[in-house]
């Protein structure tokens, strides 16, 4: 059976009139369905580029992308996204901003509405179906956009800095949320951060990546077990990943 | 209106100069009919310019944010025409389209084409690129992208050029009487004018500034009524439940 994603010698260089900017730089790798990679590395560093060329979105240099064993030639659509910011629209109800995943597809209305409702009590909004983003805080918005990534069930969760904006208590409580989550519905989830905790926490395999050109450093394997709680940020072996991902990085001039 | 009855006792001014407010309070009652028949043509010819010039500047909007290209092509001669003072191609207008309401819709047209034009563009183009990332990804189609996005993101930016196209659009009609015409508040103007009948002057600026109040509290309505869920609409109701 094909990898759930396989990405090869993906390299980017971006023109623009100051010239060009090499923004990745061979960067190989790849992931069985179910798994958790995150993604760490220093701003800049071409993650979020990497992200949407993963999704079709953007086309690489260089290097092939396949999904699902399929070569990835537009924006592939068995995804579900979800960036630094809800990206709601104003005008649309908690809901209706679910349900647009559901509207642009095509999808029966009746059946995913229910699923929609489901979804958010989920993530505990329930009862904020008729709200609008406005009237929602930054974390309940995003749990918003979890939910409008989820509801047609694909196989591929691609989330760009998720929690980046939002207060350190609620980040954990989003975090707790996004394992509880994928533990239940296992999707395979490419999950971008600049927090090395939150990225050890979350992750079966977390990929460094260097500053600019970004390149693959080094991958590490995360063995604790699961469901990890809050009481795993406090053990000594999180702790000890943390450092050895962080000296992976300053080595490498990553972070200041 | 105090300050207006000090400067005539202060001057002694001839009530055909400057008439007192109740003179032309007094003219409406006087002239009732007249002003009424005079006011509903130039009405009649401002809606009628703001129901093809509004539609069209929306769907120009649309076609040239559609294609990149012809609106490269287009928008430097949309902005030169606007240049033109409206006022200077008018007679031109007269020759083509005669003395009848023809004329004075395509002047209104004119005048209100350009703000919806401008302020839709913008608007259909201030999408966030995540929210099309993010469309796209659900397999939209260019149509999709268009009626689930961009349109009511316009919205706000659309409704700024319309109250502004609101206010323009009369002035459009009082041109295009000044043009010829044989009825209207314009061509009353005018009468009044040469007969030295400054309370009917008053009394038609009065109406003519009352057409344009309405069209910008119609356009208000209506954006309360559909922008609800956007900030600016959101804190004027705040404001007003609080008070």
């Amino acid at each position: 059976m094909a990898r759930a994603i396989e990405l090869h010698d993906i390299g980017m260089v971006f023109a623009s009139r100051q010239g060009s900017v090499h923004a990745l730089d061979e960067v190989s790798f790849g992931a069985e369905a179910g798994e958790f990679l995150c993604i760490v590395g220093p701003s800049g560093c071409g993650k979020t580029t990497l992200l949407k060329i993963l999704a079709g979105l953007l086309f690489a240099s260089t290097g092939t992308v396949q999904v699902n064993g399929e070569s990835v030639r537009g924006p592939i659509s068995n995804v579900g996204m979800v960036f630094q910011s809800p990206v709601l629209m104003p005008w649309r109800t908690v809901l209706d901003n679910i349900m647009l995943q559901v509207e642009v597809r095509n999808l029966d209305r009746g059946k995913y509405r229910q699923v929609a409702l489901g979804l958010l009590q989920l993530v505990g909004l329930a009862g904020f179906e008729r709200k609008y983003p406005y009237q929602l805080s930054g974390g309940m918005q995003q749990r918003v956009s979890i939910c409008r990534a989820l509801i047609h069930d694909p196989a591929l969760l691609l989330m760009d800095e998720p929690f980046g904006a939002i207060d350190a208590l609620t980040r954990e409580q989003m975090n707790l949320e996004l394992q509880r989550i994928w533990l239940d519905h296992k999707k395979t989830v490419v999950f971008v951060t600049h927090s090395i905790p939150e990225a050890v926490f979350l992750a079966d395999r977390v990929l460094v990546m260097s500053a600019r050109p970004g390149r693959l450093l080094k991958v590490f394997d995360v063995e604790l077990p699961r469901p990890r709680t809050l009481e795993t940020m406090a053990e000594p072996r999180f702790s000890r990943m943390v450092t050895h991902i962080r000296r992976e990085m300053q080595a490498h001039g990553g972070l200041e | 209106m105090s300050l207006w009855y000090l400067v005539i006792a202060m001057t002694r001014i001839s009530d055909s100069i400057l008439p007192a407010p109740h003179q032309v309070a007094f003219e409406f009652l006087d002239k009732y009919a007249l002003l009424v028949r005079h006011t509903l043509i130039t009405l009649q010819e401002v809606a009628l310019g703001l129901l093809v010039g509004v539609p069209l500047g929306v769907a120009s909007a649309v076609v040239l944010v559609w294609s990149p290209a012809l609106e490269r092509a287009i928008m430097p001669w949309v902005v030169f025409l606007q240049n033109v003072p409206k006022i200077v191609v008018a007679p031109l207008f007269v020759i083509w389209f005669g003395f009848g309401i023809g004329t004075k819709i395509v002047i209104v047209c004119m005048l209100v084409i350009f703000p919806i034009l401008v302020t839709t563009i913008v608007g259909l183009k201030s999408v966030e690129p995540d929210m099309l990332d993010l469309i796209r990804t659900m397999g939209a189609s260019k149509w999709q992208v268009f009626y689930k996005a961009r349109l009511p993101g316009a919205l706000p930016s659309f409704f700024s050029g319309l109250k502004l196209s609101a206010t323009f659009a009369a002035i459009g009609a009082i041109v295009g009487e000044w043009m010829g015409a044989d009825a209207g508040l314009g061509y009353y103007l005018l009468v009044a004018q040469h007969n030295v009948q400054t309370k009917a002057l008053f009394a038609s600026i009065v109406l003519v500034a009352v057409i344009g109040l309405l069209l910008y509290q119609l356009a208000v309505v209506s954006e309360r009524v559909l922008l609800r869920w956007h900030v600016s609409v959101r804190e004027e109701e705040t404001r007003r439940v609080r008070a």
